[in-house]
């Protein structure tokens, strides 16, 4: 449902993207939305301290006339992503209730709302694995991070991948060639994981302008372990239980061809930046607009909390 | 004394890519089989231990392609067949001793010495089902073998810090015309100008350590990144008649928090033998898929791709 009324509120949005003036007086300490020049600004700050993210230009025919042709928005590939946000705490989500929805704050939650119906909880999950089981056997055995969805409800039959490899005719065994898996394995015995090779989840972050909310969005695309696009659903296994689905939402990258891609929904960043500048400034301190996209990414880390990208920890409040 | 072992390229398609590529077989390329020159690019500034990752995104099709800040280019070839059955029988030797015998000549002509970039070579072959959207690739990053049953290499870990030290005490002054020439080389400065450079410096051969120098992917401590193995050729093939052995110095450059480390970046001595001049070594590089077998990888995407279960998912 929340999905449906975010399509809408997408497309409404192009029209109104369209018809919204660009912002050009800067109103950053009133109201916390910046201009596309402030967000410049922060962008050319960020690059510099953070060289992991770069400038890019993305379509030529998706240009905003409003931003320079090569500074259209901010990019960082490649991210690791080493843990599912469930296995980041002990909390479950299938406890959580969301309450107070209506809270300013964006609501609360109770995370053990649940906790006397986990024994349900634990047959149902019984249920899924054994169907799991029957739907897993005819394929090949799947590692548990692997979900299944895609194949799901997937009509056409795939072409078995095995039929493709080749024997060892095709390249002989090369010593010269360093053979990732087994420093994985070795490395994971001796306990130390700075030499070994990790696989991963990875993330490409994408920083763009939202016209219409004057604020910049995040965009993200996530790989697996073996560099497969994640689904929609498996994305979601990396984003805050209390934003997903609900700040976090499918929709077309403004500077990018292909399909939609998942973004924290800039609808509240101005307040929450407005916010920050205010606590700031009841500090006596003062906040300069090329510190916005270092702030930006630090509150963003709530709805991501797994995602290592870099952001420069070291400003004060 | 062990033998150099090379951490492999893994292959990294972008979000844009199949997209791209669907809307160019249907506008563009239609039934045309030839080969396409595409461009990929890798970044020597990873933090985690992960394969170095060779990126193709949507924009490899781009005759004036750009490289992103701080990447590096590598020159494809696309393969993109109008059946499976081609792609299945495709001839994936051939391809890779065609892109073999090119880096080989690239080599003998002394043009990989002007260009260094040549050196970074990549196949990807592909089919398209544009109906179910599943994409079917295979990747290869061509690697010529330079006598891997020697076991004549060795390392030195560390070094790199030494290197730094004799430097400073020197007066910092190569340590900075280091620095220059790298950062000149960000901005496709040649390796014959670099070259040229350094014999300038010839009057204090005998104070420093010389070190031929490439940007490593690779972020592993003990390994270097794919890119070398083409590069030693070249150096043994160029100047092995001077040179027993050889420094390398794998330069990586990592920015977290907002410090640039470079002290992660490897120093190999490396033993030249002799090469054999006159013909085309042998070469390696398809990329393993999940199973670590030689096999290519499918990525269904219509989940994201199709309009009708797009409408779907949408109500």
């Amino acid at each position: 449902m929340q999905n449906m009324i975010n399509a809408v509120k997408g497309t409404a949005r192009g029209v109104a993207e369209y018809l919204t003036p660009v912002l050009t007086e800067s109103k950053f300490k009133e109201t916390g939305v910046i201009t596309p020049e402030e967000f410049v600004v922060a962008g050319d700050h960020i690059v510099h301290h953070c060289p992991t993210w770069q400038w890019a230009t993305g379509e030529d025919i998706k240009i905003r006339p409003y931003l320079p042709p090569d500074k259209q928005f901010l990019i960082t590939r490649n991210v690791p992503c080493y843990k599912r946000v469930k296995q980041m705490d002990t909390h479950q989500e299938e406890q959580e209730k969301v309450i107070e929805e209506e809270d300013d704050d964006g609501g609360w939650v109770d995370t053990h709302h649940f906790a006397a119906d986990s024994t349900t909880a634990a047959s149902q999950e019984i249920a899924e694995m054994t169907l799991d089981n029957k739907v897993l056997s005819g394929s090949k055995k799947k590692d548990d991070n692997d979900d299944d969805n895609e194949d799901d409800d997937d009509d056409a039959e795939a072409e078995d991948m095995e039929a493709f490899e080749q024997g060892g005719m095709l390249e002989d065994e090369d010593e010269a060639t360093l053979k990732t898996e087994t420093i994985a394995s070795e490395t994971e015995g001796a306990g130390s994981s700075e030499s070994g090779i990790l696989q991963t989840r990875t993330y490409d972050l994408n920083i763009t302008y939202d016209k219409y909310y004057q604020t910049p969005r995040l965009w993200l695309f996530g790989y697996d372990e073996n560099r497969k696009p994640l689904t929609v659903d498996e994305l979601y296994e990396d984003f805050s239980q209390d934003h997903a689905k609900k700040t976090v939402t499918m929709e077309a990258h403004p500077h990018l061809p292909g399909p939609p891609l998942a973004s924290v929904h800039p609808c509240k960043h101005a307040d929450v930046m407005k916010k920050i500048i205010q606590t700031v400034a009841d500090g006596g301190g003062e906040l300069g607009v090329h510190m916005y996209l270092m702030i930006f990414l630090k509150f963003v880390q709530a709805v991501i909390p797994t995602i290592e990208y870099d952001y420069t920890r070291h400003f004060t409040m | 004394m062990e033998s150099l072992q090379f951490a492999p390229f893994s292959s990294g398609l972008d979000a844009g890519f199949w997209p791209k590529l669907s809307e160019k077989k249907l506008n563009e390329y239609a039934l045309d089989e030839s080969s396409k020159d595409i461009s990929g690019f890798y970044y020597n500034g990873d933090i985690r231990n992960q394969n170095p990752i060779l990126n193709v995104d949507y924009t490899c099709f781009d005759r004036l392609f750009k490289t992103p800040a701080r990447s590096f280019i590598s020159h494809g070839v696309l393969y993109l067949k109008n059946t499976i059955e081609g792609f299945k029988e495709c001839d994936k030797k051939l391809l890779l001793e065609e892109k073999a015998n090119q880096i080989w000549q690239d080599i003998k002509t002394g043009k990989a010495v002007e260009d260094p970039t040549l050196l970074s070579r990549f196949i990807l072959l592909a089919y398209a089902d544009l109906k179910k959207y599943h994409y079917y690739y295979w990747f290869a990053f061509p690697a010529l073998i330079y006598n891997e049953h020697s076991a004549d290499n060795y390392r030195e870990q560390g070094l790199f810090m030494k290197f730094i030290m004799i430097n400073v005490k020197l007066g910092k002054k190569l340590l900075t015309s280091f620095l220059n020439i790298y950062k000149k080389f960000q901005r496709n400065l040649t390796l014959n100008s670099i070259v040229n450079k350094f014999s300038k410096f010839s009057g204090v051969f005998f104070m420093v350590i010389i070190a031929f120098s490439f940007c490593d992917p690779c972020t592993l401590e003990n390994h270097p990144g794919w890119p070398l193995r083409n590069f030693l050729l070249l150096i043994a093939y160029t100047w092995a008649d001077k040179l027993e052995t050889c420094n390398i110095l794998c330069f990586r450059d990592k920015s977290r928090d907002g410090k640039r480390e470079i002290s992660h970046s490897l120093m190999l001595n490396v033993q030249l033998p002799k090469l054999d001049k006159e013909t085309c070594p042998k070469c390696v590089g398809w990329e393993k898929n999940e199973k670590q077998k030689l096999g290519p990888r499918m990525v269904n995407l219509s989940a994201t791709m199709d309009p009708s279960r797009l409408c779907a998912s949408a109500v």
